[in-house]
């Protein structure tokens, strides 16, 4: 397990492959929006992607059409590494998710803990979690990788800290087990390509019924 | 006018600088010449049909012209700013379309050099560049990342294809991007 509170240089490279499901690209989008380190990875990445796309083969277009000067040239920017430093990720769910977080349905999930999904399929589910200050959560392992980032509050896992905008980055070889911090509600988005694997016999009884 | 001091610009930057500066309709037929058959072939080799290549490349296109005021040659090279535009458009369509398709790609990996190995190509220097850089690097390497970048492979994705557990795809992506920088640059 990475102890960093980035997304591995890997995430990067398949963000800018344009490789990812949307749950991951929306995680991800959020914390370059804060990050300026990962931004400067993400450029990296995409100079390695106009390497590749630069160093390929030609097809031939079809058609040409001059762009009608009418059009304007100032569009918001849309290169994560081009914009400016964002401090508050409050506004995450109204510009991401479209909708606030009072607006959200929310299933109870164990003592403290509630839990909302956001998508749901096969290789792309989108989770909220909102656990109350000090809440263990289940011990539990991946069927495949996992990215939650912190929206609100803090919670331990293992020695590492992980506050409002950072990231862990879990896989198929992580057991964790997060515990909130004492002094604030916790209230974060995963996004994960596979189904959990619970240690606990209650939580395994009880997966199905939460769907994850 | 450049400066004297600032690092010097090759014909793509001084091309969307014209069109960002100057809105130079001149320019951009030039760069639409240089840059939309590579975009178009690569997202070809993506698995993605000639039609919708050639749509995506003609949007990405677009807003190259309307964005080109916010290019800064000092942030970035043109190839890496239009790159950029162009994967964002890619995620835009890949949001809108269900990915149970991508698995019919073009392109099955063999080695690095499979994407680059046919003709017909006019920027020699370009695809020698990439050829040499990826021999540098070890199989085990390359292979994560032109399934990444040429094929769209998620890690999960790569991870099945070739039987190795998230970790160690992850970790070969990672020293196989960290060394094809340190040789870029």
């Amino acid at each position: 397990m990475s102890t960093s509170n980035h997304p591995d240089q890997a995430w990067f490279v398949s963000y800018a492959a344009g490789s990812l499901t949307p749950s991951f690209n929306l995680l991800l989008q959020a914390h370059l929006a804060v990050c300026s380190q990962c931004r400067c990875g993400l450029k990296k990445a995409d100079e390695i992607g106009a390497q590749f796309m630069f160093g390929g083969e030609e097809a031939p277009m079809d058609n040409f059409e001059m762009p009608n000067p009418q059009l304007g040239v100032n569009q918001n920017e849309s290169i994560e590494w081009g914009k400016d430093e964002v401090t508050d990720l409050s506004q995450f769910f109204d510009h991401y998710i479209g909708t606030h977080l009072d607006g959200l349905q929310w299933m109870n999930a164990g003592k403290g803990l509630q839990l909302c999904k956001l998508s749901d399929s096969d290789d792309d589910k989108m989770l909220m979690l909102r656990a109350a200050p000090g809440t263990v959560l289940p011990k539990h392992r991946h069927n495949g990788s996992e990215l939650t980032l912190v929206l609100k509050g803090a919670y331990f896992c293992e020695d590492a800290l992980f506050k409002v905008g950072d990231i862990e980055d879990a896989d198929d070889t992580t057991l964790h087990q997060p515990v909130v911090t004492n002094d604030s509600e916790c209230i974060c988005v995963a996004a994960v390509d596979g189904p959990l694997r619970f240690s606990g016999l209650l939580q395994r009884v009880a997966q199905p019924f939460l769907g994850i | 006018m450049q400066q004297s001091g600032e690092p010097e610009i090759d014909q793509e930057s001084s091309l969307l600088l014209a069109i960002g500066n100057n809105q130079s309709q001149q320019a951009y037929v030039e760069l639409f010449e240089l840059m939309a058959p590579k975009i178009k072939s690569f997202l070809m080799g993506r698995g993605s049909s000639v039609d919708e290549s050639e749509n995506v490349t003609q949007d990405a296109m677009l807003s190259v012209w309307r964005k080109a005021d916010l290019f800064d040659p000092n942030k970035a090279s043109a190839r890496t700013w239009v790159y950029a535009i162009v994967r964002n458009r890619l995620i835009d369509v890949q949001r809108k379309t269900s990915r149970v398709d991508r698995g019919n790609k073009k392109y099955r990996y063999q080695s690095g050099n499979d994407f680059i190995s046919n003709g017909g190509v006019n920027d020699a220097s370009a695809q020698a560049q990439l050829q040499r850089l990826l021999q540098e690097l070890p199989d085990e390497q390359s292979q994560p990342l032109v399934m990444s970048y040429v094929q769209g492979m998620s890690h999960k994705e790569i991870a099945n294809k070739i039987g190795l557990p998230l970790g160690t795809v992850k970790s070969r992506i990672r020293m196989g991007f960290q060394r094809l920088q340190e040789m870029v640059n």
